[in-house]
């Protein structure tokens, strides 16, 4: 369906730039996200997921807070739907906020290769944050976790920065838009020490759960 | 130059005032950081009015006020995500016969604005009136941020003398954003402006960050003072706010 003059209005920004075009837009606005977990960062890509014209949000997963997050993004775009959980959805696009580096995060991540969604995972510990874009035969969220020198008890002290709301968002638009040039490696972006760069991450020898993401389990 | 000890411009944080200069693409997303940062005044100057334009970017103003001042819809935002901290609105363009008066209030400034007039202005005023401030721009899907101490790690005229000359460089307008960049950076904004009234050692003085979201890369690139730097160099020109300095940018 075309824009109409109002959207045209709305994004005008983003479709002056070069290759954003407006079929991407379109593309944007009939995709559905799929977001896990809490807190002001996950509230902030929520935001600028919607401010970018993505159709429809999900979120899983219970929160406190999600009745006044519907409403901001809502009065934001009204192109936006935000829905409270994402039971039996196929979206295009999963982000994934859980501070869970755990065989829960495993399972998502394998569950989403499973079924060829793009899959965005971010952990927040010690004022720092780390995004991965998951593939296929990548380490595990706790090897990507253990490559910056954070252990997974560091999840419970995320601190406060909020860097990493706005690049998942960024990254997922991109994407979603069909402009994406993904990387295979995790970003780290440590506000606390400044430090904002790429990290390889390598499998621990004998990680049970590097093993279980690589069978697709 | 001889190091600092950044602590000599740490202010508890209850007690710190933070002026954002610019409620718009960076400004919100460093307000929305700032909001839960238990400070004790955030400062927000901007002389627009929110169009739908700003929406797809500026993520604390709502499509119900479209057409209210910038600074009063921010305010709203602030109160309304339960900072307890006073609030401080200036709906006014910075210019040189009032900017010093505006900064001189602050602890750390935020260098959100959208011009590089504003950006050249704000930075000889910061420095002028000894406030530390975080710069950042942001075009496309790239921006660029630093932290300066003023005449202790290089400003911004240290890095270019003068802004490009009008029309050299396309605008916000005629190049577009992409929200989230603006995002990125302006989030990283907030973190610096903290870490300033922490007292960190960490911030990102005398190196420049520059982010492309397009590759999702970040790259570090040192800098230094430069001695001959118009304003904070060894035999300034720039002692005052003059207009002569800031020449009006191609779409004012």
């Amino acid at each position: 369906m075309p824009l109409r003059d109002d959207q045209i209005r709305r994004y005008a920004r983003q479709l002056v730039m070069r290759d954003f075009t407006g079929a991407a837009q379109e593309c944007l606005l009939k995709s559905r996200v799929l977001v896990y977990g809490e807190g002001p960062p996950m509230d902030l890509c929520v935001l600028y997921l919607a401010a970018a014209g993505v159709g429809d949000i999900h979120l899983s997963g219970v929160r406190p807070s999600v009745l006044d997050l519907i409403w901001r993004a809502a009065a934001l775009n009204p192109d936006c739907r935000v829905h409270e959980g994402g039971r039996g959805l196929r979206p295009d696009y999963v982000i994934d906020f859980a501070q869970d580096a755990g065989p829960g995060a495993a399972r998502r991540a394998a569950g989403a290769l499973r079924a060829g969604l793009p899959y965005l995972k971010v952990l927040r510990a010690a004022g720092a944050a780390i995004m991965k874009r998951w593939r296929e035969g990548d380490p595990c969220p706790g090897c990507v976790l253990n490559a910056a020198g954070l252990k997974q008890t560091d999840l419970l002290n995320p601190g406060e920065t909020s860097v990493s709301g706005p690049a998942a968002a960024a990254f997922a638009t991109l994407e979603l838009a069909g402009l994406g040039v993904p990387t295979h490696n995790a970003l780290l972006m440590d506000a606390d020490k400044g430090a904002y760069r790429e990290l390889a991450a390598t499998p621990l020898p004998e990680c049970i759960m590097c093993a279980e993401l690589a069978d697709g389990r | 130059m001889a190091a600092f000890d950044p602590k000599e411009f740490a202010v508890p944080r209850e007690r710190a005032r933070v002026l954002v200069a610019g409620a718009g693409g960076l400004g919100s997303p460093a307000l929305a950081a700032l909001a839960s940062s238990g400070v004790g005044v955030i400062g927000v100057a901007d002389s627009d009015v929110v169009d739908l334009s700003n929406l797809h970017r500026q993520v604390i103003h709502v499509t119900a006020g479209v057409g209210l001042p910038k600074t009063a819809s921010a305010e709203e935002f602030l109160k309304r995500s339960g900072f307890g901290g006073a609030v401080l609105t200036f709906q006014t363009r910075l210019d040189t016969g009032n900017i010093m008066e505006v900064v001189s209030e602050f602890d750390v400034v935020v260098d959100a604005c959208d011009t590089f007039r504003s950006k050249f202005m704000l930075n000889d005023a910061c420095v002028l009136a000894g406030r530390p401030f975080v710069h950042a721009g942001v075009l496309q899907f790239e921006g660029q941020i630093m932290t300066i101490y003023p005449e202790r790690t290089a400003c911004l005229r240290c890095l270019f003398e003068s802004p490009p000359p009008p029309g050299s460089v396309p605008t916000c307008q005629e190049a577009g954003v992409l929200g989230a960049a603006a995002g990125v950076l302006g989030a990283i904004q907030a973190a610096e402006a903290l870490k300033v009234l922490d007292g960190k050692k960490t911030t990102l003085s005398d190196r420049v960050v520059a982010f492309d979201a397009r590759h999702m890369s970040f790259r570090t690139v040192p800098v230094s003072r430069d001695p001959g730097c118009p304003v904070c160099g060894t035999k300034p020109r720039i002692d005052s706010m003059e207009d002569a300095n800031y020449p009006p940018e191609a779409c004012d």
